[in-house]
């Protein structure tokens, strides 16, 4: 059974904005994040990291409002950063401090005494695999292992929240499945997790749902399964015959061609169901159909999808 | 969610610690007890802090003298005692007969002299110890460790002011303290407490003004740049420039004119004239039975001591509000370093 406080959205936004000067890096975002590990995808100066920055209460809103786990992202700031962890995409390690020093040292700062921060530091750098290394300076870490501490000083005071930005930065492959191993897992503990990362396989492979971002707006969001679904009017197509005269009819008969190579074709049904269409097509123009398949959309297909459509506007 | 593979060895476990959930205090504490204890471990900063000590054993001989000057006053044997005094106090105690009558005054002209060398030390310590302190944080891009957790800019300034402040504590109030507790312990007799309760008192203040206005500063220049080689640049020409220039003026305008705020550019001097100010050394000497020249030496130019409190405030408050305004921005910015 599902608990009210775990069916309540995590994140709430209704029409966010952002202002720097003339810019706006938010323009009336409106979004309601439930619990569950989330991918936040976008390009670069998408408004990923200004929406982190306010929800973190860190930036001023110009307008709009937005809840942090049901805490008011302007009257409740302290209380929502005692319960959120971040991990920003630099480095943000203090020089000579040990990997132990660091950690209780970030605990300290969200206010635990410092026997709770101390024993808190180990049980997370062991659950991050830093405990080898624990006494060791941070600045000698490889990539892998600061990022993993940069993981370990944002879960040290237990949030119910995490922000990562950009995780996997700079990791090699096994440090990568390390770390993505381990925001799968803080989603089974039942920590929400909010990803932001330009990575598509890392958001596909530990995120449950996924908000598209780009100029500020909210392009698209949903879990991801469903944006992988079939598409009701897009098809390809497989043939054996002349492709230019297959290509002809079909247009004839208003069915868009999307992209063409020898013996397969993209394609799109003016209406679902009116495959017969095609079907049509293959038989006044001589052509033999081997195959015909609804096409299923990649994350990456919708993520380019909305991009474009939001830079045709 | 697709399926993954577990490469880690553990499972994340929920923390049930005190309470369940984090206690709230004061975070600049934190900052503070961090930076200092952090501080402390790097030999050099620690040398740096013992030889403060040093004036303790400098000011314990000058009691255990003046001590002897009070029983032997008036003694042909006394004569080298009062070439010693006048030496480093600057004050020609010959034919008094009864030095013990005017102990606080010639302590308060021990502890003036004590200030003046420990300025120059903690203009050092605060080289070596300062600069980094916002700075290495901007290099290191270390902010949103603090920003993304109950820590306001307030609090970061506090903590970090904090850390400063104490290393200028550990060079010029805890000597001044431990020397007073020393002194009265070497000249013996309950009387002394008393006589010497106000000048502790005093000391506490004098003390306490260096630390903010010292901690101020140098965090202030901290919060200018990432490279804390620069703040260091900086922090000796904000006190060694004014002291040239005041000698230059001193030595070129007509004393009447450097009495005024165009004596009052060196933060150093400013502090001592305030600190003799607060002492009331020249109301002290004059009401005793000495002639002015017997004690002239040892009292500062004549400054009118409003200028140098005026400069004092200015640059403590011009350097808080640069140090806060600054701290604001990088803490909106943090998310983003």
């Amino acid at each position: 059974m599902v608990s009210e406080a775990q069916s309540l959205p995590i994140i709430t936004c209704d029409k966010l904005v952002k202002r720097y000067g003339r810019i706006r890096a938010l323009d009336g975002v409106s979004l309601s994040i439930e619990p569950g590990v989330v991918g936040l995808l976008g390009p670069n100066g998408a408004g990923k990291s200004t929406l982190i920055s306010v929800l973190l209460g860190q930036t001023p809103g110009t307008s709009g409002g937005a809840s942090v786990l049901g805490l008011d992202i302007v009257r409740q700031q302290r209380q929502i950063r005692r319960r959120v962890g971040f991990v920003p995409e630099n480095d943000c390690l203090i020089p000579g401090m040990t990997g132990t020093g660091y950690v209780c040292y970030a605990g300290r700062l969200s206010g635990m005494t410092f026997t709770d921060a101390m024993q808190r530091a180990h049980e997370v750098l062991d659950y991050v695999d830093l405990e080898e290394a624990r006494y060791r300076p941070a600045e000698q870490y490889s990539a892998g292992m600061r990022q993993r501490l940069k993981l370990a000083q944002a879960l040290v005071h237990d949030p119910d929240l995490l922000f990562l930005d950009e995780p996997t930065n700079g990791m090699d492959p096994q440090g990568r499945q390390v770390m993505l191993s381990l925001i799968t897992d803080l989603g089974r503990a039942g920590i929400s997790v909010l990803l932001s990362s330009h990575l598509l396989p890392d958001v596909e492979r530990v995120c449950d749902r996924v908000l598209i971002m780009g100029g500020g707006q909210m392009l698209a969001s949903g879990r991801i399964e469903e944006m992988k679904e079939p598409h009701p009017t897009l098809y390809e197509v497989n043939y054996e015959g002349e492709s230019e005269v297959f290509r002809r009819c079909l247009t004839e008969r208003q069915v868009a061609v999307r992209d063409c190579s020898d013996g397969s074709m993209g394609i799109e049904l003016p209406a679902a169901g009116s495959q017969n269409l095609v079907l049509q097509a293959a038989v006044d123009c001589g052509v033999k159909i081997r195959g015909l398949q609804p096409k299923r959309s990649s994350l990456e297909d919708r993520f380019m999808a909305a991009i474009r459509r939001q830079e045709h506007r | 969610m697709s399926g993954t593979t577990q490469t880690s060895l553990h499972r994340y476990q929920r923390w049930s610690g005190r309470g369940g959930r984090p206690a709230a205090t004061g975070g600049w504490l934190n900052i503070a007890s961090t930076g200092v204890r952090w501080e402390y471990k790097r030999p050099a900063t620690r040398n740096m802090v013992l030889v403060g000590l040093v004036f303790v054993c400098g000011a314990c001989p000058l009691f255990y003298v003046l001590s002897l000057a009070e029983a032997l006053a008036g003694t042909p044997q006394a004569q080298g005692i009062y070439d010693v005094l006048s030496t480093f106090l600057g004050v020609d105690l010959r034919g008094v007969a009864r030095i013990g009558e005017f102990r606080e005054v010639l302590w308060r002209s021990v502890f003036i002299v004590m200030i003046k060398w420990q300025l120059l030390w903690a203009l050092i310590v605060v080289a070596r110890v300062g600069p980094g302190l916002i700075a290495n944080d901007l290099k290191a891009r270390a902010l949103p460790i603090y920003f993304a957790r109950p820590v306001t800019p307030l609090t970061y300034v506090l903590g970090k002011w904090m850390v400063a402040a104490a290393f200028i504590g550990f060079v010029v109030l805890v000597p001044n303290l431990l020397s007073l507790l020393l002194g009265v312990l070497i000249t013996g007799g309950l009387h002394t407490w008393g006589q010497t309760l106000g000048l502790g008192l005093d000391l506490v203040i004098c003390g306490l003004g260096v630390m903010v206005l010292g901690g101020i500063v140098v965090l202030a220049l901290s919060s200018l740049t990432s490279d804390s080689r620069y703040v260091t640049v900086g922090w000796l020409a904000v006190c060694l420039l004014p002291v040239m220039a005041q000698s230059i003026i001193h030595e070129s305008v007509d004393s009447v004119h450097t009495t005024g705020l165009l004596g009052s550019m060196s933060l150093q001097d400013d502090i001592v004239i305030l600190t003799e100010w607060l002492f009331d050394m020249r109301g002290a000497w004059a009401a005793t039975p000495l002639p002015a020249e017997a004690f002239e030496r040892a009292l500062s130019r004549p400054v009118e001591p409003m200028y140098p409190a005026l400069v004092l405030c200015a640059v403590t408050v011009v350097a808080a509000l640069v140090c806060y305004r600054r701290v604001v921005r990088f803490s909106r910015a943090a998310a983003n370093v």
